[in-house]
């Protein structure tokens, strides 16, 4: 008896405190990479951008208009900065209403096959690869969109209002306009699918509450479920123009590449990822690299600010059991 | 003011917005929704009420001189797919009255309340056959609006459902404010009768603004009822409006039921045998999908004609 | 006043509304996924998959070209960035759920949640001077390890709901016999949790699959076969985004139409990792 204990107690070390002890040092080690990593790459960025920092000042790298890597070696981040606030911002603005509607069709009003065909072809849609869709981009859309609409509109400038010329820059079909118009597609669904998410979470007790009162089915859209659904709708709208914001392959095959303000509405224009993807491989000045590097830690600050955003008006204004919370 | 010039000045009101929306002096209806106490159809019969579809506008007035619409359902059978949820119910819903549904869990009574103001239309595999009458007129006949119906016949739901992101007096009138009425002292009107039909007035009068979520949840749910009243519906359906509050609140809705009866047909749901006793004048007893019988609350409870009504309400089962 | 018939046509006109916002941003989005389609067939051939691409003057001199090199690079790399991403993601998401009292946990989930949300270009930036650097050339295994920092705060993500949708009591019953904690998240949780975890890796995949942007400054890209296997770790490798990138960007007509060919195969992967995801999910759900 005593033997068979001991046995027992020998063997099962690991069930007693050992193995409980590797585990957690284990799983707290792996956890612990995942901060190391979020957290290393911001001291990378910021360290490897010091050079540049340094040499212009955080404000004056930031406000910088002039970025010539070849004579002057002078760099800043404006021109990069302004380029993907405007294509950013535009495209969502473009496409959050078509997205929200998509949204509250596919929840509301379709039936449910239709439903989750839509939902499905918004998932796939928001499965394709940013350079396949720039290679679309490259070859089919910017064609066209030269052909249908830059030329036109080029053309009659050129003979009844040549004051425009500069503003509309030159019409090569690559350019600011084409980046937007391909960066409003691609967040399309994901601003669609985070609404409807947002959506379908509102309680079926308040639609009915709204029906009961005698609201036709936009009445109870508007009066139960959207003002319920505002926070989660928000939420995803600002984390869709996070994703605008750092989407990087269409918008550098896409917007011309051109490093020096002023950018046109149809001209070449660039962001802040596609300078880096551009200028990183074939930089040797040393302040060169150092001013991407700059323009990397700049662009992970904002993506932090737009994530952050998101996450505060979840907290804030979210609706949990009946509470405003 | 008294009685008379508050009837003249809604008139007045009546008349001047009829005028600005339709410049058609001769409509015969009021704006629906608009009714107060004072509704100028009041005092007619309730048969010059049946044409309630067709674009007409037209519901009467809870007024204490007009008198609510007559319902009854005949041959009323709600089918899941191809389950049946319930089967052929004729009953009568009388006028002025309380009427409980009582049966176990599963039994149909849901369902049978969801029917009477065509909720069911929200659920795409539910479908329902037989006659809800409406004064006479089947609410599921094709030239029926139900937008219209739920006007007439209101619901309050288990759970309270104040809409979370509105203040009170936003929710008390959300149901006026749908069919456009924006005049501010309409609105206060309405909000100050439903509350104080609601019992809830004297709690809340001091912070109308304030969030409709910051009330209790017995609050919320008389809040409920006030937001149901102010469109001054015929009837008020309640699907066991006080399962999830505590004694005393449920004390104080079987109060308002009690008051409110005077002026709405009421049709309850409860799990609860003494509530039933306490609130209602007819009592439904419902078991799997059927009814099996109705009659006045005190000879049901009292003296049952059927054995599985006796051993449900001396809870043998349930 | 609004009237009834008002209000039923403003009713009527908002679902028009919605119908045709829905198909306004449908349409564009299946046409690319039809050109894509059509070009790509049209530009797939044999040798697209046996030989290697080489100089553009061999596409110019119409010899056989392909990007042999690229799709076993593509695999290397992509099964590499896999084998360091699923261990620490799937780690990691055992803390946020199964370790909610640990004082790291919150300062995890914001971490995680940060790096979730940085463009994927910066990953390549910080691989860049995490390996390339102190090695002194690109690499395969540097892309690899890029494309783990894609991959890991997805897999941490899915895995912790995975888990967090596993009952609290099945953990409580297993603790009740008197297991340890580690043998019941091992042999209970996680087993129960299998098909939510291989949904969030195929996910994760899929995704960090398709990217470029941290590619280009790692493995870099390359027109041969290398010599030896080791290559594909040690030395710049082609990668089918990547590769697809420069085609694109070519000055070359033929190489156009590979570019079109390496789009129709990363697409065709990606949809496919896609399905098999939303397949075991729904199986998961049916059962």
């Amino acid at each position: 008896m005593m033997r068979l204990q001991s046995q027992v107690k020998s063997t099962s070390i690991l069930y007693r405190w050992l193995g409980d002890r590797i585990f957690t040092v284990v799983v707290v080690l792996l956890g612990a990479s995942i901060i190391l990593i979020t957290a290393g790459m911001a001291w990378v960025l910021f360290d490897e951008g010091g050079l540049a920092l340094r040499e212009f000042g955080f404000f004056g790298f930031l406000s910088g208009t002039t970025w010539d890597p070849a004579v002057q070696l002078q760099f800043g981040a404006w021109p990069f900065l302004f380029g993907t606030l405007v294509t950013s911002g535009l495209a969502l603005l473009i496409s959050i209403f078509p997205a929200i509607a998509v949204g509250i069709f596919s929840a509301e009003y379709a039936p449910k096959w239709l439903s989750s065909l839509i939902d499905n072809l918004v998932q796939l849609i928001a499965a394709v690869p940013s350079v396949v869709i720039g290679i679309w981009g490259i070859f089919v859309l910017a064609p066209w969109m030269r052909e249908t609409v830059y030329m036109p509109i080029y053309l009659w400038a050129e003979t009844s209002a040549p004051g425009l010329i500069p503003i509309l820059g030159h019409p090569i079909g690559y350019g600011m306009t084409t980046a937007t118009i391909v960066l409003s597609l691609m967040i399309v669904p994901y601003t669609a699918a985070l609404s409807k998410d947002a959506i379908e979470s509102v309680p079926k007790e308040q639609r009915e509450a709204s029906r009961a009162l005698g609201a036709t089915r936009w009445e109870v859209i508007r009066m139960a479920v959207l003002p319920y659904a505002r926070s989660g709708i928000l939420a995803g709208t600002v984390l869709s123009l996070g994703r605008a914001i750092g989407e990087t392959m269409a918008v550098a095959m896409l917007i011309g590449n051109k490093n020096t303000l002023p950018f046109s509405i149809f001209g070449a224009g660039a962001t802040m990822p596609s300078v880096i993807v551009n200028e990183f491989r074939e930089a040797v000045e040393s302040l060169h690299l150092s001013s991407l590097m700059a323009i990397g830690f700049v662009l992970f600050i904002i993506a932090l600010i737009v994530n952050l955003l998101a996450a505060w008006i979840i907290r804030k204004y979210s609706i949990s059991g009946g509470k405003v919370v | 003011m008294d009685y008379k010039s508050i009837k003249k000045f809604t008139m007045k009101i009546l008349n001047s917005l009829k005028t600005l929306t339709t410049g058609n002096k001769k409509l015969p209806q009021t704006a629906s929704g608009l009714a107060l106490a004072t509704h100028p159809q009041s005092g007619t019969d309730a048969a010059s009420h049946i044409e309630i579809g067709a674009g007409s506008n037209a519901h009467s007035s809870v007024g204490s001189a007009a008198k609510p619409a007559r319902m009854e359902t005949r041959g009323l059978t709600v089918m899941y797919g191809k389950a049946t949820g319930v089967h052929n119910i004729s009953i009568p819903i009388h006028t002025r009255k309380v009427t409980a549904l009582i049966g176990p869990s599963g039994c149909g009574k849901t369902t049978f309340l969801r029917a009477l103001n065509r909720m069911h239309d929200l659920t795409r595999i539910a479908r329902v056959t037989g006659e809800v009458l409406l004064d006479g007129k089947n609410i599921y006949d094709s030239d029926i609006n139900p937008v219209l119906i739920r006007r007439r016949i209101g619901m309050v739901f288990q759970k309270p459902t104040p809409f979370p992101t509105m203040s009170i007096f936003d929710n008390v009138v959300a149901g006026l404010k749908l069919v456009g009425i924006r005049n501010r002292s309409i609105l206060n009107e309405a909000c100050e009768k439903a509350l104080r039909q609601a019992a809830l007035f004297d709690e809340v009068k001091d912070r109308l603004g304030d969030a409709a979520v910051s009330l209790s949840g017995g609050q919320q749910q008389r809040l409920s009822i006030a937001r149901a009243l102010a469109v001054e519906p015929e009837v008020l359906l309640m699907d066991e409006p006080t399962s999830s509050l505590d004694p005393q609140a449920t004390n104080r809705i079987e109060e308002l039921i009690h008051s409110l009866k005077k002026e709405v047909t009421i049709v309850i749901i409860t799990h609860n045998m003494q509530q039933a006793a306490r609130v209602s004048d007819y009592t439904a007893f419902f078991y799997m999908g059927k009814l099996v019988e109705m009659g006045k609350t005190k000879s049901l409870f009292t003296n049952p004609r059927q054995k599985k009504t006796e051993e449900y309400i001396t809870g043998r089962f349930g | 006043m609004k009237n009834l018939r008002y209000r039923q046509y403003r009713d009527r006109l908002m679902e028009m509304l919605l119908v045709a916002a829905t198909i306004i941003v449908l349409v564009p989005l299946l046409i690319i996924i039809v050109h894509v389609v059509v070009n790509g067939f049209s530009a797939l051939n044999w040798e697209f998959f046996t030989e290697e691409l080489g100089s553009p003057s061999r596409a110019l001199q119409e010899r056989p070209t392909g990007l042999v090199h690229t799709i076993i690079g593509t695999v290397v790399v992509d099964f590499l960035a896999l084998a360091i991403a699923v261990p620490v993601g799937i780690g990691a998401g055992i803390m946020l759920s199964e370790y909610p009292e640990h004082m790291l946990n919150p300062t995890l989930r914001v971490m995680n949640d940060t790096l979730n949300g940085m463009p994927a270009i910066l990953k390549g930036l910080f691989a860049f001077v995490l390996i390339v650097k102190p090695m002194g050339t690109f690499s395969g295994i540097s892309g690899a390890v890029a494309l783990a920092f894609v991959m890991l705060p997805i897999i941490a993500r899915t895995t912790e709901s995975a888990l967090l949708s596993i009952p609290w009591t099945i953990r409580e019953a297993g603790l009740a016999i008197g297991l340890p904690r580690w043998r019941v998240v091992l042999s209970t949780v996680i087993p129960a949790a299998k098909t939510g975890l291989v949904t969030g890796i195929l996910i994760a995949f899929a995704r960090a699959a398709g990217e470029a942007a941290p590619l280009l400054f790692t493995s870099f890209g390359n027109n041969y076969l290398p010599n030896h296997w080791s290559g594909f770790i040690l030395e710049p490798v082609d990668t089918l985004p990547q590769r697809l990138y420069s085609l694109a960007i070519s000055p070359y007509a033929e190489w156009h139409a590979m570019g079109w060919a390496a789009a129709i195969l990363l697409l065709g992967f990606v949809i496919l990792c896609f399905t098999a995801a939303r397949l075991a999910t729904r199986k998961r759900f049916k059962t």
